[in-house]
């Protein structure tokens, strides 16, 4: 399988979520650089210490994956905190989250997230999401590369 | 007023009776007149009758004459007589009359003393006499007398005639000034009484309008006619429109309230169909998330069972035993691991959801609990982790509440559990447990509780979420599930009072707890459980 040079950023507070998303992305051969946080307040943190020293770089590698029932901040409060401040805006967000509550769905998508997936309680159809977004950061990612 | 005009036609007919009586006068006086002037000439007839059989007796000496004479001189009386009796009211005319009747008189007296010459001396003395002239003097003294009197009287004819004219003619222009005037008066009356009647009615259709646009009404109108009655009609009617106003005023702010209430209530419904919907929101939210655990280290347990068949089926080298064991205890181990939280969770999570169900149901037996005990208990208990967290805290004295003692230390436990896992591990802990007077919106003189800490505190926009189910802001500071405030608003609320937190991200949070002022206002009675009901108030009409 194809290895992408993308460092996927999870921001996950659920440990066996992390570690279920972590292992299917290995099994789709997606797991290049893999980086997880806790909640919203510690991956903006991340973000914004990232930014500084790899400004350049950064924005073509990085993928953000985001749960959205997170302590202190959540995920649609980082969303648009990224999507607000002009040094992250143009970091694919994938939402990935528990609810399929369409008013939440419809939320993210005005708050700029690039993907929305409900995690499955059916595996199958997780790891289908998994190969999806896979997929979906080939596309993503290739032209940015060309342009290096 | 309506006498004036009145008086005036009385007038008018007193008026036109007097020309009336004026009118037979002035006729009376004209025969009057006529009858004078016809007795003067009977009169003065009589006299040349007299004169001629005096003439006649001397020419003759026939004694014929004599007799004739006599007769007429006897007629001639009575003329004067009647004439006298007609002029009595005539000074001017007796005074003439006296005169014709002195003349006539003197004459007569002549004419019997040459009659008596003639007895006694005979006709030619008689004649010579006669010769004298004495007699003609006195007739025609007698007659110049005679027609000055009837001249007068003729005179006094044309003058009563023509005053009659002058009368009659002034009462004509009388009558056709009267009449105007009486028209005129009439006329003024009409008017004036209409006007006055238009005014009153004026009134009264004003009043009408006043009545329509509910303005009070000006004093009754004057007089005691219909239209006095129909304005007393009228304020009758106003009054009852007031007393109608009123009470229509009365349903209307009953039924403002009524509706304020219902606004209230369909508020509440509201929010606790957003506690519902949150609920629901939660549940499918939080229970799928352990659920995703399961299925997924189920199937990465599935994957890693398969993996370790086929190798266990192999010949097994170093490297694929190396990758058994990798399997059996890291991945099986660790998939087993999370399925085991997984449930574990779920289970907790159902547990909690089973108090906080069993919260909104279960029967409450009321009496006034003492805090202080209970206060002590629940700390005693978390004296550990207090002691842990290096925490002190202070107990105020704190008065008595109207509640469920079991349901009552839920709430101190789980506040004062929250205040002690949420302290700031950067700085000693401080929890104060106390009473205070605060205004509660919707309840009179409660009985308000807090605990302060000095803790991690609130962010404020977290602050309304604070009290709803499986909401954590500090999730990594200590374990639960999220239930603990909802639980507290819940038992709270049931108790007929309010929950509510103030707090500052970094500096600490105080948590408020009003209950009712005592059992008479709280919801919570002895006997049976409370059946819920809105309690509208119906206005006394």
């Amino acid at each position: 399988m194809t290895t992408l040079p993308v460092t996927i950023l999870l921001a996950e507070d659920d440990d066996g979520h992390a570690q279920l998303v972590q292992r299917n992305l290995e099994r789709a051969g997606l797991l290049n650089g893999f980086l997880r946080v806790r909640d919203g307040q510690e991956l903006l943190d991340c973000l914004s210490t990232r930014g500084d020293s790899h400004q350049q770089t950064l924005d073509d590698t990085l993928v953000v994956l985001l749960d959205i029932n997170m302590p202190r901040i959540d995920g649609v409060e980082a969303l648009r905190q990224i999507k607000a401040n002009p040094a992250t805006h143009r970091i694919p967000v994938i939402m990935l989250t528990t609810t399929d509550d369409p008013r939440e769905i419809d939320r993210c998508y005005e708050l700029g997230c690039n993907v929305y997936i409900t995690k499955p309680v059916e595996y199958d159809g997780f790891i289908d999401a998994i190969r999806r977004l896979g997929l979906f950061l080939q596309i993503v990612q290739r032209p940015r590369n060309g342009q290096h | 007023m309506l006498a004036l005009p009145l008086v005036y036609q009385a007038l008018f007919i007193g008026l036109l009776l007097k020309r009336q009586s004026d009118l037979s006068d002035a006729q009376h006086w004209a025969v009057h007149t006529k009858d004078v002037i016809e007795e003067t000439e009977r009169i003065f007839r009589l006299l040349i009758a007299v004169q001629s059989d005096l003439r006649g007796l001397l020419l003759t000496g026939n004694n014929h004459f004599g007799e004739d004479m006599a007769g007429d001189e006897k007629a001639l009386n009575q003329g004067f007589l009647a004439l006298k009796a007609l002029i009595q009211d005539n000074p001017s005319q007796q005074e003439r009359f006296q005169r014709v009747f002195q003349s006539a008189q003197a004459r007569l007296d002549y004419q019997s003393a040459v009659t008596d010459m003639i007895r006694d001396r005979g006709l030619e003395a008689a004649r010579e006499e006669v010769k004298t002239l004495k007699g003609r003097d006195l007739m025609e003294t007698l007659q110049r007398d005679l027609t000055e009197f009837r001249a007068a009287e003729e005179k006094l004819d044309s003058e009563r005639l023509a005053s009659l004219r002058q009368s009659a003619n002034l009462q004509n222009w009388l009558l056709v000034g009267g009449l105007v005037v009486n028209v005129g008066v009439g006329a003024l009356a009409a008017m004036m009484f209409s006007r006055e009647i238009i005014s009153r009615i004026a009134v009264v259709t004003g009043n009408t309008k006043r009545i329509a646009n509910g303005e009070a009404l000006p004093p009754l109108v004057s007089g005691s006619d219909e239209i006095r009655e129909l304005d007393e009609q009228f304020h009758i009617l106003a009054d009852h429109l007031k007393s109608a106003r009123l009470r229509e005023r009365v349903y209307q702010e009953a039924l403002e309230r009524r509706a304020a209430e219902l606004t209230r209530a369909n508020g509440d419904l509201g929010q606790k169909n957003q506690e519902i919907e949150m609920f629901v929101y939660s549940v499918s939210h939080d229970l799928r998330s352990p659920l995703v655990n399961l299925q997924g280290f189920g199937r990465e347990l599935g994957l890693a069972r398969k993996e370790l068949q086929a190798l266990l089926h192999g010949k097994l080298p170093t490297a694929d035993r190396d990758r058994a064991l990798q399997l059996a205890e890291r991945d099986m181990a660790e998939s087993i691991h999370f399925i085991q939280t997984a449930v574990t969770r779920l289970s907790s999570i159902i547990d909690a959801l089973l108090r906080l169900s069993r919260a909104g149901r279960v029967e409450y037996h009321p009496k006034m609990v003492d805090l202080q005990p209970v206060i002590r208990r629940i700390v005693e208990a978390m004296r550990g982790t207090i002691t842990a967290r290096k925490a002190d805290i202070a107990i105020e004295d704190l008065p008595p509440v109207w509640g469920d003692p079991t349901a009552i230390e839920q709430i101190f436990a789980n506040l004062i559990g929250n205040a002690v896992n949420y302290l700031d591990p950067q700085r000693p802990g401080k929890i104060e447990i106390g009473s205070v007077a605060r205004e509660v919106e919707g309840m009179e003189n409660p009985q308000t509780f807090f605990v302060r800490d000095n803790g991690l505190g609130i962010p404020d926009k977290y602050l309304p979420k604070v009290f709803a189910i499986f909401q954590r802001l500090h999730g990594d500071v200590a374990s639960g599930e999220g239930v603990g405030l909802a639980l507290v608003r819940r038992v709270v609320e049931r108790h007929g009072g309010q929950v509510w937190v103030e707090s500052t991200a970094g500096a600490g949070s105080t948590f408020f707890v009003a209950f009712p002022a005592d059992s008479t206002r709280s919801p919570l009675t002895v006997v049976a459980p409370r059946k819920e009901r809105i309690n509208v108030p119906v206005p006394i009409a």
